[in-house]
């Protein structure tokens, strides 16, 4: 499977677990399906890293990318805006409104999705938001 | 007792973000990016990241730091046309009644933010190395008439605080001034400030007078109703709560003195006028003190009431309240001026300079000759070295190490050889050999500051009784203390340790002109 097909790939089975996370009342498996979301798009689902920190899968992201494409110029955009993000926050902010989108969730506080330092703090928040929109 | 002592004194420190997000998705010459790192929703997560990243370094940086007070950080929203309204204003200045000084982060745009709050406010603006922010605002509001400072380091933006910090301590320095004739000037201290209201106005130190035989009068324990000069006023005379408080003291003192050459009858008068000086500025909401010497020796009250304020002065000194011999205020104000920057006990006493080289020979005070083993103790300890001043009265006290170091060793004698009252410390400034002392004294017009350093090579009196005690220290050009102190005076006040560089710096934000030898 080349990384074109990988990303595909991944981006189909983080849609699953997105569905799963949508009607999940049980908070230990909404985490373990964010869990698998993230290290999907993250591309690090093969990875053995088992950190709960999104700085550090953010960032084990980032370096299984450039291994990946073997072409770390492709990733540059990623350093590369005006709010002067690191590629890790960038992803982790990402990753963010991917989820609120996906999950279809309206409004999250940015403080406390930016602020999130742990996937079972971001589960919390997001299942909060979804009650609360439910 | 509350008095508000100045090396109790905080610096309040505001940290506060200026931020820009962007309402709408847009790229231009101060906007890029892609996709969604161009929303609305990104920038204020993005702001919250950097926030929360600024309160960390702040938090890391300035937590330990004794004497530093972070407020609650402040986040500034803006979007991207850069408004500046009055609720904006507001919000910056949310805890403006307890802030001292505006610790400014950017992101990225705001020192039109930071202009407008510094004139409004009217307090400084600072900035911790951060490009490109940091030389932009300073460079800008300086030269409208707003104070604002910018450290390369967190080490260097501690030490401005500490000079902002002495600054402060000084706008509320309320001195406790006990005149008998003349509430400008003592006899012997011509030299000091010439006009009061000027150093209010430059430096915010208040004086409040106090009759002098009001005071002596209120040493008495009797009817507090009965004082001569208050007849039928109720006055805070010591009382018999007092007294049990200040027998403990003197126990205490002599406890702890390795020698003591008096007894607790003769401490007891001197421990007395001590509880009655806290006292009163107490009452008056004073932490600071001074008295004239001469002028109050010449009324014979002191001899009726067995004591001197020399006792008086070390313990004040070493309990971060500046007090200072002969009504010299401008002694006075230099304690309070070097103390808070070193965080010590500050010594004061007559200067002079005592060998311009090191073929000269020793020229002091007669006074310190009259013991003649202490004297040519001194000049065996300088036998080699040149160019070195001197300072001597007998108010040295225990902590000039640090507010915060063990108590140094002391004996105790009396000031009055034949009557053997008076009680002093006599401290053995030998001993320190090879420290650094900063020594600093305002002229009369409160418009220059000597400021020097000088290292310890002997000291003199700690066997003797009177006002024969002091330190000798080699300084850089004897002769050049010399022509600065014909332009500052006599006391040149001393705290152990380098803080010379500080000093000079609290000199020039306080808009002086500074005199040293080096």
């Amino acid at each position: 499977m080349d990384l074109k097909e990988r990303v595909i790939e991944s981006e189909r089975l983080s849609n699953e677990e997105l569905e799963e996370m949508r009607t999940c009342a049980d908070e230990n498996d909404f985490l373990s399906h964010l869990t698998k979301y993230v290290r999907l798009r993250f591309l690090i689902d093969d990875d053995p890293i088992e950190s709960h920190s999104i700085k550090e899968l953010a960032e084990r992201s980032i370096i299984r990318s450039i291994e990946l494409s073997g072409d770390p110029a492709k990733l540059a955009d990623l350093g590369i805006n005006c709010a002067g993000a690191s590629s890790a926050t960038t992803k982790q902010l990402l990753l963010i409104i991917a989820l609120r989108k996906g999950l279809g969730i309206r409004e999250l506080d940015p403080d406390k999705a930016a602020l999130a330092k742990t996937l079972p703090e971001l589960a919390s928040l997001l299942q909060n938001a979804l009650r609360e929109g439910a | 007792m509350s008095i508000k002592k100045g090396k109790d004194i905080k610096l309040n420190v505001q940290p506060i973000m200026f931020a820009v997000y962007h309402e709408y998705v847009f790229e231009g010459p101060c906007r890029f990016g892609e996709g969604e790192q161009l929303t609305k929703e990104f920038d204020m997560m993005r702001i919250a990241t950097i926030a929360d990243a600024f309160n960390e370094e702040v938090t890391s940086n300035l937590n330990d730091v004794p004497f530093v007070n972070v407020l609650d950080p402040l986040v500034i929203k803006r979007d991207e046309t850069f408004p500046i309204t009055d609720d904006i204003l507001a919000e910056c200045a949310a805890h403006d009644d307890e802030a001292d000084i505006y610790l400014v982060k950017f992101h990225p745009f705001g020192i039109d933010l930071a202009l407008a709050m510094a004139q409004k406010v009217k307090k400084p603006m600072c900035s911790v190395l951060q490009c490109c922010n940091d030389t932009g605002m300073v460079a800008a509001l300086r030269p409208r008439g707003c104070e604002a400072f910018g450290w390369a380091s967190w080490e260097d933006a501690i030490e401005g605080f500490k000079v902002l910090r002495a600054r402060k301590v000084l706008r509320n320095t309320r001195v406790l001034a006990v005149p008998r004739n003349n509430s400008d000037h003592s006899l012997s201290a011509l030299d000091s400030f010439y006009r009061h209201e000027d150093v209010t106005d430059k430096l915010g130190v208040e004086f409040r007078y106090y009759n002098l035989h009001e005071f002596l009068d209120q040493t008495k324990n009797v009817d507090p109703t009965t004082n001569p000069t208050l007849p039928g006023r109720k006055a805070d005379n010591i009382n018999d709560e007092d007294e049990a408080i200040i027998r403990q003291r003197v126990e205490e003192f002599m406890a702890g003195a390795d020698e003591c050459d008096m007894s607790a009858e003769d401490i007891f008068p001197s421990m007395k006028a001590n509880y009655l000086v806290n006292k009163l500025m107490d009452k008056l909401d004073c932490n600071a003190f001074a008295a004239p010497c001469p002028d109050m020796c010449a009324t014979r009250r002191l001899n009726e009431g067995r004591f001197t304020l020399c006792l008086n002065h070390s313990l004040n000194n070493e309990n971060g309240i500046c007090s200072a011999c002969e009504y010299d205020l401008s002694a006075l104000i230099s304690m309070v001026f070097l103390s808070n920057l070193s965080f010590s006990a500050p010594y004061m006493g007559n200067t002079s300079v005592g060998k311009l080289t090191s073929d000269s020979g020793l020229e002091v005070s007669p006074l310190l000759k009259r013991n003649g083993d202490s004297y040519a103790g001194a000049v065996d300890a300088m036998e080699k070295a040149g160019k070195i001043a001197y300072t001597f009265h007998a108010v040295p006290n225990r902590k000039l190490f640090g507010f915060d170091a063990e108590q140094e060793p002391y004996a105790i004698r009396p000031f009055a050889m034949g009557g053997r009252w008076g009680a002093t410390i006599r401290y053995d400034f030998a001993k320190d050999a090879g420290n650094t002392v900063t020594m600093a004294r305002f002229d009369p017009l409160c418009e220059k500051i000597f400021i020097c350093r000088g290292t310890i090579v002997s000291g003199i009196g700690y066997k003797d009784e009177n006002c024969t005690e002091g330190v000798f220290f080699e300084v850089d050009n004897a002769k050049k203390f010399h022509e600065c102190q014909l332009q500052v005076g006599n006391h040149v006040p001393l705290v152990y340790g380098d803080h010379f560089d500080n000093a000079v710096a609290l000199a020039k934000l306080l808009g002086l002109e500074v005199l040293t030898i080096e």
